[in-house]
């Protein structure tokens, strides 16, 4: 038996599933929107706008369901500064110390991006805000270090697990990778959803399609390779655990896929639905199989 | 093993008998290998999105 057995549950219940799956959402639709600005074209414009938009909300949110969680909630600036010296709090060796600070800055990035959308639009004629936003150098710096960031606040999560010496979560090393790609094809998801609603152009949903279905073929071997890595211990998901991720591998990977390569107009929504459902339960079942051991 | 726990055990049966792990690892022994695995896929991502927004045959303007 492995060792992570031997270990006690930090006992992660919903705020923790969700601000795994929101936080994925929030820095994949920031960091997708920026790889629009910079690489995609200008009809693209109204899925950036709806990336940037989406991503400071989710992200105040993911601060908001953290705090909630601490037994003390009024005292999650330690988490970021040290009480006695007010210098900053932060561990390097320590994947919650540097994802807290992530996820500090990336709302701030993701702050000043959404501030720039509205300036964008017109709001308020403040025009040096426009700066915030591409081709303008502050813009492009805004963007690409909150991608980077959103990279991190989308992965980071899984690296935590990985080093927490819990059953499963410290039996594999792919976590990090599984949550970061599953965080890009549910935040396509969202935006293809969103910009169907939302007026973006048809071939920027083309385009966000393509992507994800390249990234949920990718999602499938990583899975695939996940459970490869755990080696004997994934017999600990021959129950209800194994049963929900095999449902979510059908249901959130390939009927997607299925829908994708046969449904237009009215199924498109279907597709990206199952997407983002498949992304929930994928973390649903990693955190809550583990923390149902010893 | 583990290093510098400055903590001793002696053991008159399988470690399991006294509920402790019997190969007990860091728990920061992850960290390298599960990030360098995360940047990979972060520039996989970055990949497939550049080459899915860009390669938008006769209809890039």
């Amino acid at each position: 038996m492995s060792s992570t057995f031997f270990t006690a549950s930090p006992h992660w219940r919903w705020l923790i599933l969700a601000y795994f799956f929101l936080g994925g959402l929030a820095g994949g639709s920031y960091f997708l929107a920026t790889l629009l600005d910079l690489f995609g074209k200008g009809r693209d414009r109204r899925l950036i706008q709806l990336g940037y938009l989406i991503a400071f909300p989710l992200v105040c949110v993911c601060g908001l369901v953290l705090t909630v969680d601490l037994g003390r909630p009024e005292r999650f600036w330690h988490m970021l500064v040290q009480s006695e010296t007010f210098r900053p709090m932060l561990k390097m060796y320590s994947p919650m110390s540097t994802g807290a600070w992530a996820l500090l800055l990336f709302g701030g990035c993701a702050f000043l991006s959404f501030v720039a959308v509205f300036a964008e639009r017109g709001w308020r004629g403040w025009p040096l805000l426009r700066q915030l936003s591409p081709p303008a150098f502050v813009g492009r710096l805004v963007t690409v270090i909150g991608a980077l960031l959103g990279f991190y606040v989308a992965g980071y999560t899984g690296v935590l697990l990985a080093v927490t010496n819990r059953p499963i979560w410290a039996d594999t090393t792919l976590l990090g990778l599984t949550f970061l790609i599953s965080a890009a094809s549910t935040s396509a998801a969202l935006l293809i959803l969103l910009g169907s609603w939302g007026g973006a152009s048809d071939d920027s949903i083309d385009a966000l399609e393509r992507f994800d279905a390249s990234v949920l073929v990718l999602e499938a071997v990583v899975i695939a390779a996940l459970i490869a890595s755990l080696g004997r211990i994934a017999t600990v998901w021959l129950n209800g655990w194994g049963l929900l991720l095999g449902v979510m591998v059908l249901g959130g990977i390939a009927l997607p896929l299925y829908v994708r390569l046969r449904g237009r107009g009215p199924r498109r929504a279907i597709g990206p639905a199952l997407v983002l459902l498949g992304g929930l339960i994928l973390r649903a079942v990693i955190i809550f199989s583990s923390d149902q051991l010893t | 093993m583990l290093g510098g726990l400055n903590s001793f055990y002696l053991l008159v049966d399988k470690p399991e008998v006294y509920g402790l792990p019997p190969d007990p690892r860091l728990p920061s022994r992850n960290l390298k290998s599960s990030a360098v695995w995360s940047v990979l896929g972060a520039a996989i991502v970055a990949l497939t999105s550049l080459i899915s927004f860009r390669n938008r045959g006769s209809r890039d303007v």
